[in-house]
Order: C-alpha cells, then sequence, then structure tokens
C-alpha cells in the first residue's frame, strides 16, 4: 500500500494546480482556433501544444538541460538561431517586385510602425520598464520572428504572452484591421484605382537584395542576424540558379524550425509565468499596436495623396503592417467591397514587405539603445 | 520610477531610424533602377555594339 501511495505521490495527479488546469484551458482555446478556425494554425498549433506540455506537472519540459529547454535556452534565448533561419525561409517567399516598381510604398511600411512607438509609450504608462515595453510595442510590426528576436533579448520573461500576442492578433489581421480602415477613409478614396505596376527585372531584384542589406544591416547592425538572413532567402529566389537551396529554405527548413520555434515559445507559458495582470495587460496593448499601426499607414497614404499627381488607394497603407500576405489582401478586400473591378493586391504587397523590412529596423534600433 | 526623458528618447531615434533607413531605401532603389535600365539598354544593343567594335577592328586591320 505504502508503495502504491509513494508511486502516487510520485505522478502528476496530486501536483495539478488551478494555474495548471487555466492553462491547459487557455491551451485548448488556442487549439480550437487553429484547428476549427484556422486562425495561423501553422503556429498556434505548435504553441497550444507547447503550453499543454509546459503545464503538466512533474513532466518539466523546461526544466534545465530537459528536451525542450535544451532547444529554447540554446536556439532562441541564448543564440537565437531560429528567427533568423525563419527569415530565410519568409525571405525565399517574398517577391520585392511590387516595393521596388513603386519605392514610395516604402513609406507607408515606415508609417505603419506608428503602432510600435505608441504601444511603447502605453507600455511604460502600465508600469513595463523600458526594454519591457519595447519588447511589447514591437507586437504592432505584426512580425512574430522579430517579436520572439527582440524579446528573447530584452525581456525573455514575456516571451511567451508576446509571442503567442503577436501571432494571435496577426491571425486577427482581417477583423481588426477592415472597421479602422473604412472609419478613416471615404468612399471615394477607397475606389481610386491605381495604375498598372512596371514590370521588374531580375537584376534589380537581385540589387535590391545587395543593396537593402547592406543599408539596414549598417544602419542597424543588431538587425543585421534578421535582414541578412531575410535577404540571403530572397536572393535564392531571384538569381535563378538555386532552386534547390530557395525550396528548401521556404519549405522543409522553416517548417522544422516554425515547428521548434513555436513549441519552445508555447512552453515558456507555464502557470507561474503566464498568470498575471501583465499578460492581460500584454494582450490588450497588442491589440493598441496593431490598430495603431494600421492608423499610421492609413493616414500617410492619405497624406501622400496631398502631393501625389497619380493618387495612392490609402487602403494600401494599411498592408504596412508586416504580415504577409494578409494585411494586402484585406486591402483587396475592403477595396472591392466598393468597387469590385478595383484590384490593388500587387500594390498593397509593396507596403506590406516593406513592413517587414521596417519592424525589423525597428528592432534593431531598439536593441541598439536598449541592449 | 520612470524615465520618460529616456523613453521620447529612444521613441524619437527609432521611428526617426525607421523611416531615414527606408527613405534611403527608396533613393537608392531610384538610383539603381536607372542604372539598370541603361545596363539592359547596353545588353538588349550588345549585338550591335559589338558589330561596331568588329567594324573598327577590320578597318585598323585592312588600313
Amino acid at each position: 500500500m505504502d508503495l502504491l501511495l509513494d508511486m502516487f505521490q510520485k505522478t502528476g495527479f496530486p501536483q495539478i494546480t488551478w494555474g495548471n488546469v487555466l492553462m491547459w484551458i487557455i491551451s485548448m482555446v488556442f487549439l480550437f482556433l487553429a484547428v476549427r478556425k484556422e486562425y495561423e494554425p501553422l503556429l498556434l498549433v505548435p504553441i497550444s501544444f507547447g503550453i499543454l506540455l509546459a503545464n503538466i506537472p512533474m513532466a518539466e519540459f523546461m526544466k534545465e538541460n530537459n528536451f525542450l529547454w535544451v532547444f529554447y535556452h540554446f536556439a532562441i534565448a541564448r543564440w537565437d538561431l531560429l528567427p533568423p533561419i525563419i527569415f530565410m525561409g519568409v525571405g525565399a517567399m517574398t517577391d520585392f517586385g511590387p516595393c521596388i516598381a513603386n519605392p514610395k510604398t516604402l513609406l507607408l511600411g515606415a508609417a505603419a510602425q506608428f503602432g510600435v512607438y505608441v504601444t511603447f509609450f502605453g507600455a511604460i504608462f502600465l508600469g513595463f520598464s523600458i526594454p519591457e515595453a519595447a519588447s511589447i510595442g514591437i507586437i504592432g510590426g505584426a512580425d512574430g520572428p522579430t517579436t520572439i528576436f527582440l524579446t528573447s533579448k530584452l525581456a525573455s520573461h514575456l516571451l511567451g504572452a508576446n509571442a503567442v500576442a503577436a501571432y494571435s492578433y496577426m491571425a486577427m489581421v482581417p477583423i481588426i484591421q477592415p472597421p479602422i480602415m473604412r472609419l478613416l477613409t471615404t468612399k471615394a478614396e477607397r475606389m481610386i484605382r491605381m495604375k498598372q505596376m512596371r514590370s521588374v527585372s531580375r537584376l534589380e531584384k537581385i540589387g535590391f537584395a545587395v543593396v537593402a542589406t547592406l543599408v539596414v544591416c549598417m544602419l542597424a547592425p543588431d538587425a543585421a542576424p534578421l535582414m541578412g538572413m531575410f535577404m540571403l532567402g530572397n536572393l535564392f529566389r531571384e538569381c535563378g540558379v538555386v532552386t534547390r537551396l530557395s525550396n528548401a529554405a521556404q519549405n522543409e527548413l522553416i517548417n522544422i524550425v516554425t515547428i521548434f520555434l513555436a513549441v519552445c515559445v508555447g512552453a515558456t507559458m507555464s502557470a507561474d509565468v503566464f498568470l498575471k495582470p501583465q499578460s492581460l495587460f500584454i494582450f490588450f496593448l497588442g491589440l493598441v499596436a496593431f490598430s495603431f499601426s494600421t492608423v499610421g499607414g492609413l493616414l500617410l497614404a492619405k497624406f501622400m495623396n496631398l502631393f501625389l499627381k497619380d493618387k495612392i488607394n490609402p487602403l494600401i497603407g494599411s498592408a504596412g503592417v508586416s504580415a504577409v500576405p494578409m494585411a494586402a489582401r484585406v486591402s483587396q478586400v475592403v477595396a472591392r467591397a466598393d468597387d469590385k473591378h478595383n484590384f490593388i493586391l500587387m500594390h498593397a504587397m509593396g507596403p506590406n514587405v516593406a513592413g517587414v523590412i521596417g519592424t525589423a529596423l525597428a528592432a534593431g534600433l531598439f536593441l541598439n539603445m536598449l541592449k | 520610477m520612470i524615465e520618460w526623458g529616456k523613453a521620447f528618447q529612444v521613441a524619437f531615434v527609432g521611428l526617426s531610424g525607421v523611416f531615414a533607413g527606408l527613405i534611403l531605401l527608396d533613393i537608392f532603389i531610384v538610383f539603381f533602377a536607372r542604372i539598370f535600365r541603361v545596363v539592359e539598354w547596353v545588353g538588349a544593343k550588345r549585338p550591335f555594339i559589338e558589330h561596331l567594335f568588329i567594324g573598327f577592328r577590320y578597318a585598323r586591320k585592312n588600313g
């Protein structure tokens, strides 16, 4: 009997806490959103399972030298390997053609970082320290790997909440953005048709990868791992002679890395770390960040129209948040609601990919000043 | 205690830096696009240019 009792004491059952149960429920909610609603399933499925694993009493996946801890500690917290590798894959999937054809859309990518800085102040106001506020603000960039990259360096204890907030809101871009877009634009503005873009040669795309790497890495050296890998992936795609490398970067490599990154991020959300008022604040601030980033892009597009001969549809401004290609698709859907024959998707891809560079720059500059 | 001064400095430098970086990139794209168009034009005219040089060489060789 004593043996049985002793064995029972060594199982996880007597150690279950209310916190664990609550985290299991949160994990199931994320799993539901991923499977049923298909909100970013590639990320939310492993993240939700990571949450479940981290909250199994006695299993201690994140205890020092245990299975997930090793991945988390070496590949994220200590060496920051995984976010740049994901960026390589994203680069291999990105076409900078629309951005090169209409370079003024780069400014919209910059304006859509407005939410990052508004949220930065909001977080400080709610009592977070400056490095913590920076890591929360970057959620407004709508870029998961950059959020993880910056948070792991500035406020690693917020990694789980920040990453989950970033990915959750990225999945909710089609819900968050349209009301703001309609509120800040008139019907006439939404119906502006843009000229067809010029074609961009392969030489220009290769040149862009090299020049963008040099400019961004020199301006914000701390963002170099992200931008360097992003542009390397893009060079694989555009140079046309390393199809195998390009395919590997945008398929196998990014998939494998996503599994471990997402599970580890989920596993950082143990009950004792996550169940704090500050997690709720982070989710609230994430929403603020996304909203103000959308506002920033829209307002700059409207402002640019005061000076431009060929007007731009302000809806492409909201695509400056770098949720690629979701934000650009949302611009297209909202534009088509007023004019069925208006196609602004490719125009919206310009600020969309510029937003990725803008967010990486913002993260690099935060690191430069706060590391 | 909240260091508002530092926070404003970080935000101002950060946002200016993002705009500076992307404006710089914009300028480079416009600049290189022109150069690349010239390079591509020369590439397209290459047979004609080569033909000219062959003509010059032939003329020099044969007086």
